[in-house]
């Protein structure tokens, strides 16, 4: 239904009158309303319509300020931000190994070090996740059926242990650094060492805030399937226990510890180290914030020697 | 969104958005607020909007910047005052382009808006209504109004100048 035109609501067809954009029904409305009211009509046709041009030479002064800078790797999804934890989370841990090695103490707050290892390296604001690969020692080598999306598929389980020569020759401490030839201040490093039963992954790269740093033990699994074999790296192990750290620089929120509150580093198979305000921000504050009850504040690294109770802890 | 598509955003739209905040605020500090403000809420959201959508968030985020910063300034809007005879506009000082941007300091803040939009931007009346917060038929009469102005503005210039 068309609105009829009259002296109360002619303006809202004037302009598109004016320019030409009136047709069918509503520009005969109109062209007999204007008829019926002379006076507008005489306004309408003197009128001329003035356009405003941009001025070109107004531009924003600081719009280099505005922008941000270029990730090397940015996640997309849940896929992508935990491939990012995986590729990221090591290099403060095994930094530190390096560093320190394995026989001396292990404070949480030996991470300290890590931001000054790659500010030497690059002016690296870290963002950092370390990833623990851990073989299954439960078992010698053997086969096992295991369930998995509804199968049972058949496992072979490896024990490092007895081709340790050989992963210490593959995962040899020899860190690969890589430069973004585009730019030259982003660089990754990969590296794999062993340590005992464990195959520490470690990667990092330069990333503009710091978000989370998770550690996670994984199973190097092979898999059987019909007539292949299928290696699966990435399997991980299911959860037993989790560790919630948060660095000094980022305020430890909570550290959550099954079974007691010890972990001994040879059980320890997660640490998720996240920002409070990430954590805020991906909802998981109330998820990861409390320590549950009973729980000791005591941090027992077994291959370490020492006993330590994280600064964050030692004052609750 | 991406960090980079956000750069491409900046890049593609920070001086427009300047223009238009300049010339609804009249003040070169309260435009470049207008901006950065408009730029920091739209990276907050920068992984939810689109970005062919981009634009049109950032004009709609700055004029409600804009009307927010007047309220909590509780700034009057003054209409600005045309040279009177002492001071006359010399033709030969000013182009068409001069006075209609003097007259355009003459428009109500939403008849400036909504031209501006139109004028500068290109949009259609019924983007202006989306990005303005009112209705189509509304930004048709606002245009239609500030257009008259406009002449009614350069007529009053020509005689006095």
């Amino acid at each position: 239904m068309v609105m009829k035109i009259n002296r109360i609501n002619y303006e809202q067809f004037a302009i598109d009158y004016l320019e030409g954009n009136l047709e069918g029904d509503v520009l005969k409305d109109m062209e007999k309303f204007l008829l019926e009211n002379p006076d507008l009509k005489k306004e309408l046709d003197e009128m001329e319509l003035y356009y405003l041009e941009p001025d070109e030479g107004i531009v924003f002064p600081d719009k280099e300020m505005l922008k941000k800078k270029i990730v090397f790797y940015e996640p997309k999804n849940n896929f992508g931000a935990w491939l990012l934890a995986a590729i990221l989370v090591g290099v403060v841990f095994s930094l530190f190994i390096i560093k320190h090695g394995f026989e001396n103490e292990f404070p949480i707050n030996a991470f300290h070090d890590v931001p000054t290892i790659l500010d030497e390296e690059g002016k690296i604001i870290i963002e950092n996740n370390l990833m623990i690969e851990k073989s299954n020692t439960e078992s010698k080598n053997g086969e096992k059926e295991i369930e998995r999306g509804g199968n049972q598929i058949k496992v072979e389980e490896n024990n490092p242990t007895e081709n340790k020569d050989e992963l210490n020759r593959i995962f040899a401490i020899n860190p690969d650094v890589k430069k973004d030839k585009n730019n030259p201040e982003d660089f990754s490093i990969e590296k794999n060492i062993i340590l005992d039963k464990d195959v520490v992954s470690v990667s990092f790269g330069r990333v503009e805030n710091i978000i989370s740093y998770d550690i996670g033990v994984r199973s190097e699994i092979e898999v059987e399937k019909g007539n292949g074999i299928k290696n699966i790296n990435d399997d991980l192990i299911p959860i037993e226990k989790t560790l919630v750290v948060l660095l000094p620089e980022i305020q430890p929120v909570a550290a959550v510890l099954s079974e007691g509150g010890k972990i001994g580093f040879e059980e320890l198979v997660a640490i998720d180290v996240v920002a409070p305000s990430e954590l805020a921000r991906l909802g998981r504050l109330e998820k990861w914030g409390v320590l549950p009850e009973g729980a000791e504040r005591k941090i027992k690294f077994s291959n370490l020697k020492k006993t330590f109770i994280p600064e964050a802890f030692a004052s609750k | 969104m991406t960090s980079e598509e956000y750069n491409i955003i900046v890049e593609k739209h920070a001086d427009h958005l300047f223009r238009f905040a300049l010339k609804s605020t009249r003040n070169e500090a309260d435009a470049r607020d207008i901006v950065q403000l408009s730029f920091e809420k739209f990276w907050k959201k920068h992984q939810e909007v689109d970005f062919s959508k981009a634009k049109s968030y950032l004009f709609t985020t700055a004029h409600r910047t804009h009307i927010d910063m007047v309220r909590k300034n509780k700034r009057i809007t003054v209409m600005e005052e045309l040279p009177d005879n002492g001071n006359r506009i010399s033709a030969n000082r000013y182009e068409l382009r001069d006075f209609l941007e003097l007259a355009l300091g003459q428009l109500s803040d939403i008849q400036k808006k909504v031209v501006l939009l139109r004028d500068y931007e290109g949009y259609a009346y019924k983007e202006i209504a989306t990005i303005t917060g009112i209705s189509e038929s509304q930004v048709k009469v606002y245009i239609f109004r500030a257009r008259k102005k406009l002449q009614q503005i350069l007529i009053r210039m020509e005689k006095t100048g």
